[in-house]
């Protein structure tokens, strides 16, 4: 290192610890003497820098951080509690934007009105021409169907079948898609019925007296095929 | 938690003082280093767990507290007043030199202000701060050059010492 590398660094980099700046300052006397006179302006000059922080410096970063904390804790509890009243509303939302399976029914009856009023016999083929949709399939022992139907009630899709009763049509819902507990009868808008489980599924029977109703149940038993065997 | 929160504040008791110095001089102006100091503090917190060496940890604060700088205090050029000179002076054995050393740094733009205080408050080699800012080993050192030159001017009262060599002038 020579005295102009020597000055430069001295100049600089006043702190330096290098082998050669330490070497070069041992060995010249004008340099080691430039290098004294810069330790002397950087003792100053970090004297200058060296301003008191206000007293209270670390108390109040610490207050600022402990602020922060709660501020934090309290929204994580306010969002946890918002959270919490969504689900629930969701939940109670869902429960009640679903009809009742009997409700369901009835709604389906009444937004096909012209199912319950054609006169034309179906065949059997015919019949099971819409049945092999849901893989159902029906005898003729069935009797005598004036419509067949695959739509959508509710939850799934199921046969919509009317039957020609003694006292005017008798709607049937074929359901393998609703399950129920148990025999469910039931009354609502002048439309009288039951529902009840038949396999994994379910029908409805909708119309004609209650001896009727239980005579085409034992019907459908016996001649309808499938899934809901 | 526990365990962080002591460590925390070991932080803070540590190195608030240094902290405040380096956001002092980068301001200019005390309150608002209190207050990068409060902003540097908090994201050191929120940041701790990424604090991987306690001996690193002044380096790491100075980084966030620039970033804050950086971030949103605005620049502006305090003016004195005699209030505010007295505080600048304190009450230590070096008020003219702190009036001196504020009234240059004042003047000299962040681009040599900050070099100067990296490495005189923040210890940081000049590699390190040319990494930091994105310059060239050489740029650094002419930029500490020129920042010691005025205050070394403004600490001598305006006299240049005739030993001094103009670095422009080195090969």
């Amino acid at each position: 290192m020579n005295c102009l590398e020597f000055r430069r660094h001295a100049s600089t980099e006043p702190d330096g610890r290098e082998a050669e700046y330490q070497q070069h300052r041992r060995e010249c006397l004008m340099c080691a003497a430039f290098a004294a006179r810069e330790d002397q302006f950087e003792l100053r000059l970090r004297r200058a820098l060296h301003v008191a922080p206000p007293p209270d410096l670390t108390a109040r970063a610490l207050l600022r951080q402990t602020l922060d904390q709660t501020r934090d804790r309290r929204a994580y509890s306010l969002a946890a509690g918002v959270l919490l009243m969504l689900t629930l509303a969701g939940g109670l939302l869902f429960r009640t934007s679903l009809p009742s399976l009997e409700e369901a029914v009835v709604a389906h009856i009444q937004e096909e009105p012209a199912s319950l009023i054609t006169a034309s016999r179906l065949s059997l083929t015919q019949v099971n021409h819409t049945l092999k949709t849901l893989d159902l399939r029906a005898e003729a022992s069935l009797g005598e169907v004036r419509y067949a139907g695959v739509c959508r009630i509710r939850r799934g899709e199921g046969a919509h079948l009317v039957l020609a009763g003694a006292q005017g049509p008798v709607t049937v819902l074929l359901m393998p898609g609703e399950s129920v507990a148990g025999r469910v009868t039931f009354q609502r808008d002048q439309l009288h019925g039951v529902i009840l489980p038949t396999g994994p599924g379910s029908m409805a029977i909708v119309g004609g007296t209650a001896a009727e109703i239980q005579g085409i149940e034992q019907r459908l038993r016996h001649a309808v095929h499938g899934p809901l065997s | 938690m526990g365990n962080t929160q002591a460590r925390f504040e070991a932080l803070v008791q540590a190195y608030s003082s240094e902290i405040f110095r380096f956001a002092y001089w980068l301001t200019r102006d005390r309150a608002r280093a209190e207050d990068l100091v409060q902003e540097t503090f908090l994201r050191a917190w929120r940041a701790l767990a990424s604090l991987r060496e306690e001996k690193s940890a002044k380096h790491w604060l100075i980084t966030i507290l620039r970033r804050e700088h950086a971030r949103g205090f605005e620049r502006y050029q305090p003016k004195l007043d005699d209030c505010e000179l007295d505080e600048i002076a304190g009450t230590d054995h070096a008020p003219a030199d702190r009036l001196a050393v504020h009234q240059v740094l004042a003047q000299l733009s962040e681009e040599y202000r900050e070099p100067l205080l990296l490495q005189v408050l923040g210890g940081y080699p000049c590699e390190e701060i040319a990494e930091m800012l994105g310059l060239s080993r050489g740029a650094v050192m002419t930029r500490l050059f020129r920042a010691r030159q005025k205050l070394r001017a403004a600490l001598t009262n305006g006299v240049v010492d005739s030993t001094m060599i103009k670095y422009e002038s080195l090969p």
